[in-house]
């Protein structure tokens, strides 16, 4: 294992391995200080980006963050590796594939055909010497289409996920949540409830709820119960109607151990779930939620940085062809991601490297109530991330969950930004709104009328 | 966060005035004087006490309380977290202080109770059943660990 050094005016900066390269180039968070393995300071941060831009891309096929032998993600990527794909970029260092990437040669035409020659170290090592500007820029030349009752992805459209947690997991409120969201125009991307309590009984009754009202209104979307993976295949077993399998997933193998899961298990649970064939213009349907900091916070770390880990929690993703990839980027808190600064960051980078990687980027613009944070990033978020083409947005009635308590957007924000961004729900769901007489007859979103069919059903 | 402070259960009993400071005669108190309070009314008094050759705290009559230590270089606490498992799927952080310190305008505490934070996080994780920690200095607010988290033994 080499040893890294770069000379700074009068000042030596030795790098021990790789993944102390990459710590030190990342820019600051509260996370990888609290792992111990940040850069000490600014001249050193900026010695170890010297270091990255001048590391061959196959320096990263060479030398595994993580032990290759003891970790069963760091194999699904070296043996995924596809070399044909890698040819393109194979003489580059990391500083030639940023200015690559942002050359206007270079379309997301070119960019999907390298997808699978590119390693989630290799992502994250070019971010890091990437201004938020330059992730904004390659990640919009980047459309990543998949479909299942709708299509998402394409160009001109911004999904949303429509999420009506309760507390109790009551359904009269989840109901309302949800005939909220709808009227919004939300809930292309999924409607999916994040149960309060993870068992069977209560999946499948939500489950079962979720397709009644999706059927009762002929509804192109998808519905989900975030259970645990296992919860889910045991639901699949008993025939309820699942959509999408939903699964936390991580960078190491330790990290998803403590997730309670395993890349075969993922495999079960996707295969079961294909045998159900209840998508209708599409076959993609695992959902995955991440998020930096997840390796961290279990001790699973590594040494690596958190950054470079949720790139490999897209190694693992991108291996299940999902439906929707979300990045939960300030939910798991500021020990992690500390202010909006380091939260905004973050939303950037994950949306970069999972669209390099070939996945359909979504994003959880969101906080939690102890950060240094507030609404106002959200919308800075949001904006960004909207014109960087993120697939699709979380929402939540209020931009409040008041059962995973924590700050996201709300509904309007949602109408709000594809308002200024010009941009549109999936084909599928907008066709929906105005056969629900939900849209004027310039295609925007109107208050319905009391006798829309919508509130129809649900008076008393 | 350049300065080496660890997180640790233990702490002699040769840092019990330290710990006094820390605990119950801390500068910052009158910031956080309403959870502080709700905290005694709620679940009790805090009391340090010496077992086994190390200081330990106790709230109230409670059982199961537990604490952490942040801890400097020099062996002395810097900061200390108390908490318990108020329901099966509950943490619930009683009290967590950080010692005021004189560092010419550095925001020295802010590291030490992240790593509280992650400590208590960590304790939460190895602990079946767990899914969100309520901090009552933050308004009864809890956080969830993840949003679908399942903990494996």
């Amino acid at each position: 294992m080499a040893a890294y050094v770069q000379n700074l005016g009068l000042e030596s900066h030795r790098f021990d391995d790789l993944k102390s390269v990459l710590a030190c180039a990342t820019p600051a968070r509260s996370g990888d200080e609290l792992a111990g393995i940040a850069a000490s300071t600014n001249a050193r941060r900026v010695a170890a980006r010297r270091v990255l831009a001048d590391l061959p891309l196959k320096v990263f096929l060479q030398e595994a963050v993580v032990p290759y032998e003891s970790d069963e993600v760091t194999r699904l990527i070296i043996d995924g590796h596809d070399p044909a794909a890698f040819a393109t970029i194979s003489h580059m260092t990391v500083g030639d594939f940023r200015d690559w990437l942002l050359s206007h040669p270079v379309d997301g035409a070119l960019l999907a055909s390298i997808a699978n020659g590119v390693t989630p170290e290799m992502a994250a090592a070019v971010s890091k010497i990437m201004r938020n500007q330059d992730l904004l820029a390659v990640a919009a030349k980047i459309r990543v289409v998949t479909a299942f009752r709708n299509t998402l992805g394409l160009a001109g459209r911004l999904a949303s996920r429509l999420q009506p947690n309760h507390p109790t997991d009551n359904r009269d409120g989840i109901a309302g949540s949800i005939l909220d969201g709808l009227l919004y125009g939300i809930g292309d991307a999924v409607i999916g409830i994040n149960p309060a309590t993870d068992n069977l009984a209560t999946t499948i009754e939500l489950l079962e709820m979720l397709d009644a009202i999706r059927s009762r209104y002929d509804i192109p979307t998808q519905s989900c119960v975030l259970a645990h993976v296992t919860t889910t295949l045991r639901a699949i077993e008993r025939r309820a109607p699942v959509d999408l399998v939903f699964q936390s997933v991580a960078g190491t193998e330790a990290a998803n151990t403590g997730f309670g899961i395993n890349l075969a298990m993922l495999a079960e649970a996707k295969v079961a779930a294909e045998t159900l064939r209840r998508g209708t213009v599409g076959d993609n349907l695992m959902y995955f939620e991440t998020g930096q900091g997840s390796a961290l916070s279990a001790n699973a770390h590594h040494g690596v940085d958190q950054q470079t880990l949720e790139a490999r929690a897209y190694g693992v993703a991108r291996v299940y062809r999902p439906l929707l990839v979300n990045s939960v980027v300030g939910f798991i808190g500021p020990e992690y991601l500390y202010d909006s600064k380091q939260i905004i960051r973050a939303g950037l980078e994950d949306h970069f490297c999972g669209k390099l990687l070939g996945l359909p980027m979504g994003c959880d613009a969101c906080y939690t109530n102890h950060a240094q944070a507030d609404q106002d990033d959200m919308d800075s978020l949001m904006t960004l991330l909207g014109a960087a083409g993120v697939n699709f947005l979380i929402a939540v009635p209020g931009a409040d969950d008041v059962m995973l308590n924590y700050q996201s957007l709300s509904f309007h924000d949602i109408l709000g930004l594809r308002s200024l961004l010009g941009l549109l729900p999936a084909p599928e769901f907008l066709d929906w709104l105005g056969r629900m007489a939900l849209l004027d007859d310039r295609g925007r979103l109107v208050a319905p009328a009391e006798s829309n069919a919508l509130l129809q059903r649900i008076a008393p | 966060m350049n300065e080496t402070v660890a997180i640790t259960s233990k702490l002699g009993t040769d840092q019990r005035n330290a710990l006094e400071q820390v605990l119950f005669f801390n500068a910052n108190q009158h910031r956080m004087r309403n959870g502080i309070e709700h905290s005694i009314q709620t679940y009790g008094v805090p009391a340090i006490y010496e077992q086994d050759g190390l200081l330990r705290i106790r709230v109230g009559d409670i059982q199961g309380v537990q604490s952490l230590f942040a801890v400097s270089s020099q062996g002395s606490p810097v900061g200390a977290a108390v908490f318990l498992r108020a329901a099966h799927e509950r943490f619930v952080v009683l009290h967590l202080v950080v010692a005021p310190r004189d560092a010419a305008g550095d925001d020295t505490n802010t590291p030490v109770l992240l790593k509280l934070m992650h400590g208590i996080r960590s304790a939460a994780r190895r602990t079946r059943g767990v899914d969100r920690i309520e901090l009552l200095y933050k308004e009864h607010n809890p956080m969830r660990l993840h949003g679908s988290l399942r903990l494996e033994g």
